[in-house]
């Protein structure tokens, strides 16, 4: 089970994307978690995320990210992606960047 | 377009991260999250009190129910103060990476704060008789009026608490003691030096012609803080911040909240209470005519937009996008229309991006001051209220009519620069 942790601003916009990234997930056979948090929620749900991944739109707090969390994978969401909220294309993002 | 992209990851990023990873910055805004929930609690109990609509109000006044919901905000938005303080000090603490003893270090800042308010009030009866209560409370600090007293405390009492933890100044106790316990013995001597010295504030502004920590504050920012606040060319200036931050792809409205919350929350707890109280509505500029004039869509503006997108498109990208994105910017969340027309970084949408809060902020500004729309009621309402309903429910009919002149503002706005931006999509599909 891969637990896949997003940030946005107010958990709003990547919880639009976090309920296409489950269906996308189950077609492809995926045993995931997948739930959206805002980033004030970082120290508390960080621990236990398999690998972070932050809206495009607070980019400029991956520094923040990987401060608190140096050894966790994390990926910044494909921007083209986010916009179209292509479950799709981010559970590929997710795959690369874990390399599965 | 890669190499103006390239320099804005280089210079750009790290000032906004400056901005919002700054920790007294975070602080303030992660606590004004913190409260949120109590804003909108009694700002909820506020509306059904005093929703002015005639046969509701004959029902709630008749049954009694008005009473039991006026209860609420007494407690809620008119103690604002006391839970930022609470709030802040707590996300301080955190935020220095103290996560045990923000429990300990909340509770003993809010004690702070206390103690800078003198107990006793004092009354002129109406036969010019004047009656003093020693033991009482005042209340006009612990609401609105007392928010920066509750900001600074919120971040001088972890400030000083921290600086014996981090020194180890503590009592020690035994291994075999419990952490918790053992936590609030280490709590002790930190709390013995905060409270000594902020005794020694209290007493020494006791000497001033002030007579307090709160009302010296208030008289030394009121003026500064009138003429920001009464102006509308600050309000614009953080509408061009944020909206030049979103067309980089930056969260802009994040890094400009916490300039919001600070000026503009305090105005609209005043609004609320004004509004609770049946008086007339004190401030034209308070923190929700951002959602409910500027941001109408989410930041940009962009129900007009999606609109355009979902029904004028000859482009099959655009169809797809408007049919995906305006269910969600009617509950203000911009996220797929700023990454998905794209308007980051595309000179197209730029100019509409930019001037269309602001186009729309001051027209309703004009029409706020010759009075044709109402001051907004200031009732606190969550991110995803739909547009119109969100109108509706800040200013009555007058202000949801408002926001549909503002969306279709937002059409004509965008649409020659849409045009453009299907014409290329339509190019690039053929």
């Amino acid at each position: 089970m891969i637990n896949i942790v997003l940030f946005c601003a107010g958990g709003m916009s990547t919880s639009l994307l976090a309920n296409k990234m489950r269906t996308a997930a189950g077609e492809k056979g995926l045993e995931v978690t997948i739930e959206a948090y805002p980033m004030t929620q970082l120290e508390v749900v960080g621990p236990t995320a398999d690998i972070i991944l932050l809206g495009p739109q607070i980019r400029h707090q991956k520094g923040k990210v990987t401060e608190a969390f140096p050894d966790k994978p994390m990926a910044i969401i494909d921007m083209a992606a986010y916009g179209m909220i292509d479950g799709k294309k981010v559970i590929d993002q997710v795959c690369s960047v874990l390399g599965i | 377009m890669n190499k103006l992209q390239e320099t804005i990851e280089k210079y750009g990023l790290p000032i906004a991260d400056k901005i919002q990873g700054n920790r007294y910055i975070s602080a303030i805004t992660n606590g004004f999250s913190m409260i949120l929930p109590i804003i909108m609690m009694g700002a909820i109990f506020t509306l059904l009190s005093s929703l002015q609509i005639g046969p509701y109000q004959d029902f709630v006044s008749a049954t009694g129910l008005k009473t039991v919901f006026s209860y609420a905000g007494s407690f809620t938005t008119d103690l604002l103060a006391l839970f930022t303080v609470y709030a802040i000090a707590y996300q301080f603490t955190i935020g220095r990476g103290y996560q045990k003893d923000a429990a300990f270090v909340a509770p003993i800042s809010m004690v702070m704060f206390l103690i800078l308010i003198p107990m006793g009030v004092s009354k002129t009866t109406e036969a010019g008789e004047v009656v003093n209560i020693g033991a009482a409370l005042s209340t006009g600090f612990l609401g609105s009026k007392g928010i920066f007293t509750a900001i600074l405390v919120g971040i001088i009492s972890p400030t000083i608490y921290l600086f014996f933890i981090e020194r180890k100044i503590v009592i020690k106790m035994p291994d075999s003691v419990p952490p918790t316990v053992a936590k609030s013995f280490s709590a002790l001597i930190p709390g013995f030096v905060l409270l000594f010295i902020f005794s020694l504030i209290r007493y020494g502004f006791s000497f001033t012609s002030f007579g307090d920590f709160n009302s010296w504050l208030y008289a030394l920012l009121e003026k500064p803080l009138a003429a920001i606040t009464n102006s509308p060319v600050s309000f614009i200036i953080l509408i061009f911040v944020c909206q030049l931050l979103w067309s980089l792809g930056i969260h802009g409205y994040m890094v400009i909240r916490p300039f919001l919350q600070m000026v503009y929350l305090p105005l609209a707890v005043d609004n609320l209470a004004a509004y609770a109280a049946g008086e007339t509505i004190p401030n034209i500029i308070c923190y929700y005519n951002w959602a409910t004039f500027v941001a109408v869509g989410g930041c940009g503006g962009l129900v007009g937009l999606a609109i355009l997108m979902a029904f004028c498109s000859k482009s099959q990208r655009y169809k797809t996008l408007g049919k995906i994105s305006l269910p969600s910017v009617i509950c203000n969340i911009n996220e797929p229309v700023i990454f998905g027309a794209p308007i980051v970084l595309n000179p197209v949408f730029f100019i509409p991006f930019l001037f269309v809060p602001i186009v729309s902020f001051i027209l309703s500004y004009v029409l706020q001051l010759t009075g044709i729309l109402p001051y907004l009621s200031g009732v606190a309402l969550p991110l995803g209220t739909p547009v119109l309903l969100y109108g509706w429910l800040e200013g009555g009919f007058a202000v949801l009519v408002m926001q549909v002149v503002i969306i279709l503002l937002q059409v004509i706005m965008y649409y020659p620069f849409f045009k453009v931006a299907d014409k290329q999509a339509l190019l690039e599909e053929s």
